[in-house]
């Protein structure tokens, strides 16, 4: 990980105020974008996100947490704060997001395909285990590297590679089954 | 369809989740300032505990020192003369000190809390021309009534309705660094104000009510709730919000003066009939927001200013007939919209005229005219 990434979290380690404004700066907008992909919902994400910054606070004051990979650490505490949240709620119905509907933008036909399609592939992920849904999201919607993917889950690569294959195979069975039958 | 087109397919399909809507940029600036707070709560955790650690050093230096400068033979009688007067000093200064930081974490059923709201009063009077060290304190301040609140009533004890008052008193303060404050500084401020309440509100809502508390518990959640109405509910720019926030404190200013408290004919019903001299005095609404003259006799202003208000001295309680009275005597004078400072200076009276236990922060919020507000 990059130099400046430790010399945050060596800085947030010392309560410093300046180096945790920093790390929510960097951060926070990606960890929020994070928990919208798998979780469709606004406030729903602001959640997770504060709650995300709010653990690692509370585990760094009390002199625990990482050394290094921050960033990677911030993942693995909204994956399970995801996680936690698919135990806790039912899967959504796949109806329209109001989001959609109440922006007034002028291609709505095309939003409103797009919004169901999202419906579609957030119903599909949820039905993935935890480690294969953080390794498609990781990997196709966050940008990862495999070797990144493997530092934030504390797995080998090999194993990450493994979890994505399964995954891509269970998600084609779900959203690609027609497809296949042509 | 070949394999290889499947996963180009696929993930095209995945990649639909990579569009996120824009965030509300005021439920981003909220989420920002809650975690500020909750690192500078954090910050102040870490301080204590190391100031806690460092309380115990000096003290056990000074008292070696003390033992091997007073068994030196050396020393001449003059000498001792000023040790001693040097460490009885100190030793004043430590015990006034230790007696000040023990206070700070007393809660409103103890000897030491109105020190406590003592201190409190001082730092904001000190900050009063400074609306960011103003914000700062009101909202600390705020959040530890709430703690107090919580805390006792997790406890099953209900804390007393002063120190309620003193939370809306601590948000007014709030509201009047919001609207004194310009500029940039305004957003950010407004939604730690917010970020604040919706805490104070979580706090509130996780404690367990019993029948002693729940009037109280009840009260204090609709008072929050009222805040967070004015804070969120309006939907409109933040030179309304700051309008609106300014209309508000003045709203409480003026409800404060006498003409609206009771004026002397009102005092009549407690037959104490108007008081002329008062008229002439205290005749200005901005009279009796500014309290007792530096070199008047505090006493006697009290009498003449609860007379003036409706507030029956002897026996302690409200006078009927007048709204102030009612206000103050129910103990909810500040949820029914009475006034600031009159509020402020009945409480002061109350505790400078009527006997009460010395813990009542009711009390501790008096102690000389250089206090709140």
């Amino acid at each position: 990980m990059s130099l400046k990434e430790n010399a945050l979290l060596r800085g947030a380690r010392r309560l410093d105020r300046d180096a945790l404004a920093v790390i929510y700066e960097q951060y926070s907008p990606e960890i929020y974008r994070y928990a919208f992909r798998l979780l469709g919902d606004g406030q729903v994400s602001e959640d997770c996100m504060a709650e995300t910054f709010s653990r690692f606070l509370k585990v760094i004051s009390m002199g625990e947490g990482p050394h290094e990979h921050l960033r990677a650490y911030l993942y693995r505490i909204a994956h399970n704060w995801i996680t936690d949240s698919y135990r806790r709620s039912p899967p959504p119905d796949l109806e329209l997001n109001e989001d959609v509907l109440s922006t007034g933008k002028q291609h709505l036909e095309i939003d409103v395909e797009m919004n169901l399609e999202q419906a579609r592939v957030r119903s599909a992920m949820r039905a993935l285990t935890p480690d294969q849904r953080q390794v498609v999201t990781l990997r196709y919607l966050q940008g990862f590297s495999h070797e990144e993917i493997a530092t934030s889950m504390e797995k080998e690569v090999g194993a990450i590679k493994a979890l994505q294959h399964r995954a891509l195979d269970a998600l084609k069975r779900m959203l690609l089954s027609e497809e296949q039958e042509k | 369809m070949k394999e290889k087109e499947i996963d180009l397919r696929l993930i095209k399909k995945i990649k639909a989740l990579a569009s996120v809507p824009e965030r509300d940029p005021r439920v981003a600036e909220k989420g920002r300032a809650r975690y500020q707070l909750e690192v500078d709560k954090a910050f102040v955790r870490s301080l204590e505990a190391v100031s806690e650690r460092n309380d115990r050093r000096p003290k056990g230096w000074i008292l070696n020192e003390k033992k091997n400068l007073i068994q030196r033979k050396g020393l001449t009688k003059m000498a001792k003369v000023i040790l001693s007067i040097f460490l009885a000093l100190t030793a004043m200064f430590t015990a006034t000190s230790v007696s000040l930081v023990a206070a700070q974490s007393s809660q409103p059923d103890e000897a030491l809390y109105p020190v406590k709201t003592w201190t409190e009063d001082v730092r904001m009077d000190m900050a009063s021309n400074d609306p960011q060290t103003m914000l700062d304190l009101a909202l600390e301040f705020a959040d530890r009534r709430i703690s107090e609140i919580a805390g006792m009533a997790a406890e099953g004890k209900a804390a007393p309705d002063a120190v309620l008052d003193r939370w809306q008193l601590d948000i007014t303060f709030a509201y009047q660094a919001l609207v004194q404050m310009q500029g940039e500084d305004f957003g950010p401020a407004l939604a730690r104000v917010e970020a604040t309440l919706c805490t104070q509100q979580e706090t509130m809502n996780q404690v367990n009510s019993s029948t002693s508390t729940e009037a109280l518990l009840t009260r204090s959640r609709a008072m929050i709730e009222e805040h967070l109405r004015l804070m969120t509910g309006s939907g409109e720019g933040e030179a309304q919000v700051q309008t609106q926030l300014q209309q508000q404190v003045q709203e409480q200013l003026q409800t404060s003066q006498p003409e609206d408290a009771g004026n002397p004919d009102e005092g009549a019903l407690n037959g104490q009939g108007p008081n002329t001299e008062m008229d002439v005095e205290y005749g200005k609404p901005e009279d009796w927001t500014q309290g007792p003259q530096e070199d008047e006799d505090h006493v006697q202003w009290c009498y003449t200013f609860m007379n003036q208000m409706g507030y029956d001295v002897n026996s302690g309680t409200a006078s009927p007939g007048t709204d102030m009275g009612q206000g103050m005597g129910t103990g909810t004078g500040s949820d029914t919209g009475s006034g600031l400072g009159a509020e402020y200076w009945l409480m002061y009276c109350q505790a400078l005229l009527t006997p009460q236990p010395a813990n009542t922060p009711g009390a501790g919020s008096g102690n000389g005219s250089g206090g709140r507000p």
